[in-house]
């Protein structure tokens, strides 16, 4: 119960700190949602089932969130949120530079240049964003359930 | 009590430091920034565990900590730091999105100015904060882990 609570209170926190960013800056936080953009981070993410099963992967979470301690090793659940993440970066990186390079190609609407690019920048800020506020505190809570059993 | 002067002495340094550049760190704020940084930072302290926070208090009181406790703040000062380092990318991210979406408009270039000159305050804010904070404790830490070996 106390947990869900904390989790719940980190989730308000981080929103609102994004809220506010963007509302100083002069943007909605509704800007940010571009369902492309998100696609192709989800289209990296998927490419963790190449080497681990869905089964791995909810385990993982659930461990990430203190749930099944002796499910799987602990260290197979850190890498496999970890290599999420990653994924999930390198699909943002590549549809960023996919954005950069449609806008680069189209210079003759010099107006629209600006929003393009900012655009070309949204899958990185999802994939990041994500990574950042989700999946490495979840590595984190991971980790340390491994280092509290290890004996050194 | 000694190394708390001493702590202090290093900052005043490198303020002063910074004042020979004509500078001043006082005056190097973005309000959005400072807002994100405030509530990420309480965010943060919501979700940091507990015993990290006792053995840290430990180890500011100069006690020697096992070799398991050394590890697990290890980790969590190295996390704290990534985290930092990934907030201060995604913050660049955001500002340029901002700025480039408006970059239609009349106050184009000015806006563009201003974003690259504000960029600069979260790495500053990041490395600020490894110089300041994680590393005096890491460093502590580690020299712990070399004494007991």
């Amino acid at each position: 119960m106390v947990k869900g609570i904390r989790v719940l209170t980190y989730v308000a926190l981080m929103g609102l700190a994004f809220m506010g960013f963007m509302k100083v800056n002069g943007m909605p936080l509704s800007y940010l949602w571009d369902s492309v953009s998100v696609a192709f981070v989800v289209a990296g993410w998927l490419y963790i089932f190449v080497n681990f099963s869905l089964t791995e992967v909810v385990q993982a979470f659930a461990q990430g969130f203190g749930f099944l301690p002796s499910a799987q090793p602990l260290l197979l659940s850190h890498q496999i949120l970890g290599q999420l993440g990653k994924n999930g970066l390198l699909a943002g990186g590549i549809s960023m530079l996919l954005g950069v390079f449609q806008s680069l190609a189209n210079l003759e609407e010099i107006a629209a240049l600006g929003a393009a690019l900012a655009l070309s920048l949204l899958p990185l800020i999802w994939a990041l964003g994500i990574y950042t506020v989700f999946l490495q505190p979840l590595q984190s809570t991971i980790m340390r359930q491994h280092l509290s059993t290890e004996e050194f | 009590m000694k190394h708390v002067f001493y702590v202090l002495f290093c900052l005043l340094f490198f303020g002063f430091c910074t004042r020979l550049t004509g500078l001043s760190l006082f005056e190097m704020y973005d309000n959005a920034l400072l807002l994100f940084m405030g509530l990420a930072t309480l965010a943060q302290l919501v979700i940091w565990p507990r015993e990290s926070g006792s053995l840290l208090l430990r180890l500011l009181r100069r006690e020697v900590l096992s070799g398991a406790e050394q590890q697990r703040l290890l980790y969590q000062l190295r996390f704290v730091g990534r985290t930092a380092l990934h907030y201060c990318v995604l913050l660049i991210l955001l500002g340029a999105f901002s700025a480039l979406g408006a970059v239609d408009s009349q106050r184009s270039m000015v806006t563009l100015g201003l974003f690259v000159s504000v960029a600069l305050l979260a790495p500053l804010a990041c490395l600020l904060l490894q110089l300041w904070v994680l590393q005096p404790l890491i460093q502590a830490i580690e020299k712990q882990k070399a004494a007991s070996v």
